[in-house]
C-alpha cells in the first residue's frame, strides 16, 4: 500500500473525507475573511500586514533550514520532545508550502490575463490608437484557451486520440494549428531574427581598436572555432601529422578544443564563480531586508 | 556606395546584403547532409557515459524548460535524450517549471520521438507505464525543497489517466510504485533555455560526484541540457561537480547524437575513437540506429553562420585599418 495515501496530518487530509471538506469549508472562510479585511483595512494598516504576511512566510523557511532535521524518521514514528515534534511538523509542513506557493505560482497567470484584459478590453472599446492589435490579441487569448481546452477535454475522454490523428475533431485541429502551427512557429521567427542583427552589429562594430578588443576579439573567435567541430577536427589532425600521432608531444595542447577547455576552465569559470559570489551576498542581502521589512519596495503597497 | 574607395566599401556594406547573405547561406547548408566528425566536449562525454550507465530499474525526472524559440539547441537535446533513455527502457518523470507553453512543447517532441519508434518497429512509450506527466509546475523551487523532504508527500495530489483512462495518483504507476524518496532516484535532468538549473543545483544536488550506488538524504544526480548563451553560467556546476553532466547548446546536442553512433572507447573502422578518460570501459551506443537527425541537420548551419560571421569581422576590420593607413599616409 502507498504510503502517501494513508498518512494524514494537518496539512493533509485524507482525500473525499468529511474532515477534508471541513478543512478546504474552513480555508475558504478565513481567506475570504482575510480577502475581505484587507479590501477594507486603513490604510496605514495595509503596510504592517504586508509586512507580516512576508515575515511569516520566510520564517518558515528559515526555521526549516537552521532547525535540526529529525533523522531516520519513519510514517509511524512518533515525536520524544517537543522540539523534536517542532521539526516534525516543519518537515511536514513542506509539501503544503510547495502546494501553497504553487498555487499562488498559478494565481499569477490569472492575474496577468486579468490586467491584460483590462487594459485591451479599454483599449477597444475606447478605440485608443491602434485598437485593432488590441483585438486581436484578446481574439487570439480567446481561442486559445478554448481551443485548448477543447483539445484537452476530449484527449482526457478519448485516451488513444492524441495518437491517431485521423480521429481528431475540430478542437484537437484548431489547437494544434494555432500552438503548434502559429503560436510556436513565431516564436522560433522572433528567436532567430537575432542572428540578423547579430551578424550585421558584429561587421559594423568589432573593430580592434585597443588591446582589450583584441583580446575579446581573440577569445571570441578561439570559442567560434572551436564550436566548428569539423574546424577543431581537422586542426587535431594537422597536430596529430606534426607530433606524429605521439600523445605527450607538447604540440598537442594547442589542439583548439584543449585551447578552448583552457580558457573556459581557468578564466571563463572563476570569473562567473566570482560573479555568482557577488549576486549571491547581494542577493542574500536584499532578501534579508525584504524579509525584515527594512526594504521599501518590498512592502510598498 | 558610389566613388568610395575599396576600404570605404568594405566597411559599408548595405545591411540588407548581409542579411540576404546570411539567409541564403544558412538556408543552403540546411539541405547538406554531412555527418561531420568532432572531439566531444568533456562534460558531454560525461553526460553520455551517466546516461548509458545509470541503473534501468528506477526512473529519473525530465524537467523540460523550453520552447520552440530555442528550437535549434533545446530540441535536439531532448530528443537524443529521450531516444537514449527510451532505448535502454528507462522510465522517467516529465514535468516543466514556469513557462506553461514549454510541457506542451516536450509532450509534442515525446510524440514525435514516439512516432519514430513505431515506424522503426519498436514499442511505444505509454504514458503511465513508462512515464508520467506532472504538467507545469509553477514554483518549482518549493516543489523541489518538498520532493527533497519527502517525495511522496510532494507528489500526492498530481493524478495521470491509468491503463484504463481514469485519473490516478501518479505515486501508484508502475514509474514512481516503488519510488520512497526522490535518493532512489538515479537522475533528475533539465533541459533548458534558462538558468532553471541553478535552483535545482542549490536544493537537490548532492554536492560532489556521488560513486556508484551511493546515496544522499534528499539529494539526487543532477545534470543539465542548455543552450549555449546559458552555458557559461552552468559550467562551473560541471567543474565542481555539482552536475554530474551537462550538453551545452548545438555543439552538446550533436555531441550525444555523434556519441550515440559511435559510442565511447569504441575504436570505429578507421581507427578512430571518442576516448573518455575517467572510464575507460568501451561504451556502446546505437549503431544501426536514428542517431544523426535534428543536431546533424542544424550543425552545419552553424558552421555556416559562425564561418559567415568571422569573415564579416575580417572584412570590416581590413576596410577600418586600410582606411586608417590611407589617412596616415595622406
Amino acid at each position: 500500500m502507498i504510503l502517501a495515501a494513508i498518512q494524514t496530518n494537518f496539512w493533509a487530509a485524507a482525500p473525499h473525507s468529511r474532515y477534508c471538506y471541513w478543512m478546504m469549508a474552513a480555508a475558504f472562510l478565513v481567506g475570504m475573511a482575510m480577502l475581505v479585511g484587507c479590501l477594507f483595512a486603513p490604510t496605514r494598516l495595509r503596510k504592517p500586514i504586508v509586512w507580516t504576511v512576508t515575515f511569516l512566510a520566510g520564517f518558515y523557511w528559515v526555521l526549516f533550514y537552521f532547525f535540526p532535521e529529525p533523522i531516520s524518521r519513519k510514517p509511524t514514528d512518533i515525536a520524544r520532545s517537543g522540539i523534536e515534534g517542532f521539526a516534525f511538523v516543519l518537515a511536514d509542513g513542506n509539501a503544503p508550502a510547495a502546494t501553497i506557493a504553487n498555487s499562488v505560482g498559478a494565481f499569477l497567470f490569472g492575474l496577468g490575463i486579468y490586467s491584460l484584459l483590462r487594459i485591451h478590453t479599454n483599449n477597444v472599446l475606447k478605440k485608443r490608437q491602434n485598437w485593432f492589435f488590441s483585438l486581436m490579441l484578446i481574439l487570439s487569448l480567446i481561442c486559445m484557451v478554448a481551443y485548448g481546452y477543447g483539445n484537452w477535454w476530449i484527449k482526457q475522454h478519448n485516451p488513444g486520440l492524441i495518437d491517431t490523428q485521423a480521429r481528431w475533431l475540430f478542437p484537437n485541429y484548431a489547437f494544434d494549428m494555432m500552438f503548434d502551427g502559429l503560436l510556436q512557429q513565431m516564436d522560433a521567427v522572433m528567436f532567430s531574427l537575432v542572428a540578423f542583427y547579430i551578424l550585421s552589429a558584429a561587421y559594423r562594430a568589432f573593430r580592434i581598436r585597443s588591446v582589450e578588443s583584441t583580446v575579446l576579439m581573440a577569445s571570441a573567435l578561439l570559442m567560434m572555432l572551436s564550436l566548428m567541430g569539423a574546424v577543431d577536427f581537422a586542426w587535431s589532425g594537422v597536430l596529430g601529422k606534426l607530433t606524429h600521432g605521439d600523445p605527450t608531444n607538447f604540440l598537442n595542447n594547442f589542439a583548439l578544443s584543449s585551447v578552448s577547455n583552457w580558457v573556459k576552465a581557468n578564466l571563463q569559470v572563476p570569473s562567473l564563480r566570482a560573479l555568482d559570489f557577488g549576486i549571491g551576498l547581494g542577493g542574500l542581502a536584499m532578501a534579508l531586508r525584504i524579509w525584515l521589512g527594512l526594504e521599501k519596495g518590498g512592502v510598498t503597497v | 556606395m558610389k566613388g568610395g574607395t575599396w576600404y570605404d566599401k568594405m566597411q559599408a556594406v548595405d545591411r540588407r546584403i548581409i542579411y540576404l547573405v546570411l539567409l541564403v547561406v544558412c538556408a543552403a547548408s540546411l539541405f547538406i547532409k554531412a555527418s561531420i566528425p568532432v572531439n566531444p566536449d568533456t562534460c558531454s562525454a560525461d553526460l553520455f557515459h551517466y546516461l548509458m550507465t545509470m541503473p534501468t530499474d528506477k526512473p529519473i525526472i525530465v524537467e523540460s524548460d523550453w520552447t520552440l524559440s530555442t528550437r535549434g539547441e533545446n530540441s535536439a537535446s531532448m530528443e537524443a535524450l529521450l531516444r537514449i533513455l527510451m532505448r535502454r527502457n528507462v522510465k522517467f518523470v516529465l514535468c516543466c517549471a514556469g513557462d506553461p507553453q514549454a510541457i506542451q512543447v516536450a509532450r509534442n517532441t515525446l510524440k514525435q520521438i514516439n512516432d519514430e519508434r513505431v515506424k522503426n518497429g519498436e514499442r511505444r512509450y505509454t504514458k503511465w507505464i513508462d512515464y508520467v506527466d506532472l504538467g507545469v509546475v509553477p514554483d518549482m523551487g518549493s516543489m523541489a525543497n518538498a520532493m527533497s523532504t519527502d517525495f511522496r508527500s510532494a507528489l500526492k495530489g498530481i493524478k495521470n489517466p491509468n491503463e484504463n483512462g481514469e485519473p490516478e495518483a501518479v505515486l501508484n504507476s508502475p514509474v514512481l510504485k516503488d519510488v520512497n524518496a526522490i535518493e532512489d532516484m538515479p537522475l533528475m535532468i533539465n533541459v533548458t533555455a534558462s538558468a532553471t538549473i541553478d535552483m535545482l543545483v542549490q536544493r537537490l544536488s548532492p554536492g560532489k560526484k556521488l560513486v556508484p550506488g551511493e546515496k544522499m538524504k534528499g539529494k539526487i544526480p543532477l545534470a543539465c541540457m542548455c543552450t549555449g548563451v546559458m552555458g557559461p553560467q552552468a559550467l562551473p556546476y560541471s567543474q565542481a561537480g555539482q552536475v554530474v553532466g551537462l550538453g551545452i547548446g548545438l555543439k552538446g546536442a550533436y555531441d550525444m547524437e555523434y556519441m550515440m553512433e559511435h559510442g565511447l572507447n569504441q575504436p570505429d573502422a578507421k581507427g578512430r575513437m571518442v576516448e573518455y578518460k575517467p572510464d575507460p570501459t568501451p561504451v556502446q551506443g546505437f549503431p544501426g540506429s536514428v542517431n544523426f537527425d535534428r543536431a546533424n541537420r542544424y550543425y552545419l548551419t552553424l558552421h555556416s553562420a559562425l564561418g559567415l560571421l568571422i569573415l564579416f569581422v575580417i572584412v570590416g576590420n581590413v576596410g577600418f585599418y586600410a582606411s586608417k593607413a590611407s589617412r596616415r599616409a595622406r
